[in-house]
């Protein structure tokens, strides 16, 4: 079966038969451009975070020296903290670019400008233009738009304690700019979108159920992703969530989000995420802590595996890559379940 | 201690553990109207109500922002009945200062663990996130701190801990300080390395951990 590196992403995603499982990198919270990445591509950080061609250079130039089969942007996840008014720093090739202080203490102090407005602030035109040159450039390269997750975003915006707080106290308020953030995203997806990205990863990485709990998750957060989720498949994109830590008994309103893809833990083993997700593709979960800390030939061993019988439908480091994990343990990881296929291949 | 004194104690801890901050701040002033005992209060009330807040939270029936609502809950009560306690009775005088290391932002940890040693009686000065490691040392110092405790959720910034260590060894105050360190890159191995004075997995053990180092492990 002879697959270009679109046709075998998207077949993973919709459970169609494959060659291998593709080897990914979302971008985004997944970061895809460490130090050693970076140094290789001919641009610079973080210069890239903010430049539309630097962008989608840097974003090809990683999935060529890493061997990661898609390609992502944004690379970083200030962008909508940004456009809804938080102080960012955006860090250098070293260090990530990161929030310094949230504009807000309580949710009933904010005013959110309107969506239009939003989509002409920060960098949302630049990461749109990002993907249209993705799109020109990548050839056979799925291309994928990160988002943070609507109720993230709205924990960017009031101080990250207190909203979770008031997602208790002021359930109400705090729906309203979760809504408004939904909102500003399913307006940005669209755009993402018909710009030509194939897939959006959706990046929750504050208001997990492992923070949460089940009920806050059910009644705070699931509500919006779903939104997002159905507007993401109604403008023909495909829709990917990835949250840190375990899904308990959220698992169940996961399954319900009609997701294409799960970007799970590293914690999280194929097997129970199987029977807690059916129908959605698994995408993981190589450690980033031993992509960081370990040797190249267990990662390659690790990465085989998990693309054989019983693994993941594609691979993936999970969480986000540390700035200065080894690129040869990178390579290894790509290598490794590439690697397996044609060993099998010689036994059909 | 009467009936009518244990039945009033009861529903302080029922009124922070089921998060209603208003009623503890009623009952803690009714604690006072009565002449009662106020760190008896505290101890039987307030911090046996975060307490049980706190197993709900090991057994995953709380969250987050159930555990951070007790927390308010208990803060308002102790508000109103923290000038009446007399300082020998407690362990609020032992001081911690706490922060996220320089180039990581992500302080949600922290913040658990600074709630959980207030409410365990540590003094506790808060530097907040992206501290960088001189502030550390300066602000233990200044406080004259019994523990400086770092965080970080990064791979990257981790090594940023083992400066803050080897300035305080470089000033001669190393002794004059537990180090202790926590966050989801690290293990006990790291603790090691860079020459800290503990770790700990999870906030409630950072806890247990800071009051054995200080040398509290039976206080409340």
């Amino acid at each position: 079966m002879t697959l270009t590196r679109r046709e075998r992403f998207l077949r993973a995603l919709a459970h169609q038969p494959v060659d291998r499982p593709p080897v990914i990198c979302t971008g985004g919270s997944m970061t895809a451009t460490p130090e050693q990445v970076v140094a290789l591509s001919g641009h610079t950080l973080p210069e890239a975070h903010g430049d539309a061609a630097a962008m989608a250079g840097l974003a090809l130039a990683a999935a060529r020296i890493t061997g990661f089969e898609s390609v992502g942007v944004p690379l970083c996840v200030t962008v909508e903290a940004e456009i809804f008014g938080a102080q960012i720093d955006l860090g250098d090739a070293r260090t990530e670019a990161r929030i310094v202080r949230e504009p807000h203490t309580s949710v009933v102090d904010v005013v959110a400008p309107p969506v239009e407005e939003l989509l002409r602030r920060g960098r949302a035109a630049v990461s749109v233009e990002a993907v249209r040159l993705l799109a020109r450039d990548a050839g056979d390269l799925p291309i994928i738009a990160n988002l943070i997750g609507p109720v993230s975003i709205a924990a960017s915006v009031v101080e990250p304690i207190a909203f979770l707080r008031e997602l208790r106290t002021r359930p109400q308020e705090t729906a309203t700019l979760s809504a408004h953030a939904t909102d500003f995203l399913i307006a940005w997806a669209r755009r993402l979108i018909e710009a030509g990205a194939d897939a959006i990863a959706i990046h929750e990485d504050t208001a997990t159920p492992a923070l949460v709990g089940p009920r806050t998750f059910e009644t705070a957060v699931f509500p919006h992703l779903q939104r997002l989720v159905a507007a993401i498949h109604a403008a023909g994109g495909r829709a990917l969530l990835h949250m840190c830590g375990a899904l308990g008994k959220s698992a169940t309103s996961v399954a319900r989000l009609d997701l294409d893809g799960y970007i799970p833990d590293a914690s999280l083993s194929p097997a129970e995420l199987r029977e807690a997700l059916p129908g959605v593709a698994l995408i993981g979960n190589i450690s980033t802590f031993l992509l960081h800390q370990g040797q190249p030939a267990p990662i390659a061993k690790l990465a085989a595996r998990l693309a054989g019988p019983g693994g993941f439908d594609a691979l993936s480091p999970t969480c986000g890559m540390s700035s200065i994990t080894p690129l040869e343990n990178i390579r290894a990881m790509t290598l490794g379940a590439q690697n397996l296929c044609e060993q099998e291949s010689l036994h059909v | 201690m009467s009936d009518d004194q244990r039945r009033l104690y009861e529903q302080l801890a029922t009124a922070v553990f089921e998060l209603d901050e208003k009623l503890a701040t009623i009952l803690a002033q009714e604690v006072l109207d009565r002449g009662y005992d106020a760190w008896q209060a505290v101890e039987r009330g307030l911090l046996e109500g975060v307490n049980r807040a706190g197993k709900l939270f090991d057994e995953e029936e709380y969250f987050v922002p159930e555990l951070l609502i007790a927390a308010d809950a208990m803060y308002a009560g102790l508000a109103i009945l923290r000038p009446h306690i007399k300082t020998h009775q407690t362990g609020f005088n032992r001081r911690v200062v706490i922060g996220v290391v320089q180039g990581d932002t992500h302080d949600i940890g922290k913040n658990l663990v600074r709630i959980m040693l207030e409410v365990a009686g540590f003094e506790v000065h808060d530097l907040g996130r992206d501290v960088p490691p001189q502030k550390f040392v300066e602000t233990a110092i200044a406080v004259k701190a019994d523990v400086i405790a770092l965080s970080t959720l990064m791979t990257t910034t981790m090594e940023r801990m083992g400066e803050v260590v080897s300035i305080l060894e470089a000033e001669k105050v190393r002794n004059r300080f537990k180090v202790i360190v926590g966050g989801s890159p690290l293990s006990q191995q790291f603790s090691d390395r860079i020459g800290a004075d503990g770790y700990a997995p999870k906030a409630a053990q950072a806890v247990e951990l800071a009051k054995r180092l200080v040398g509290l492990s039976n206080a409340a």
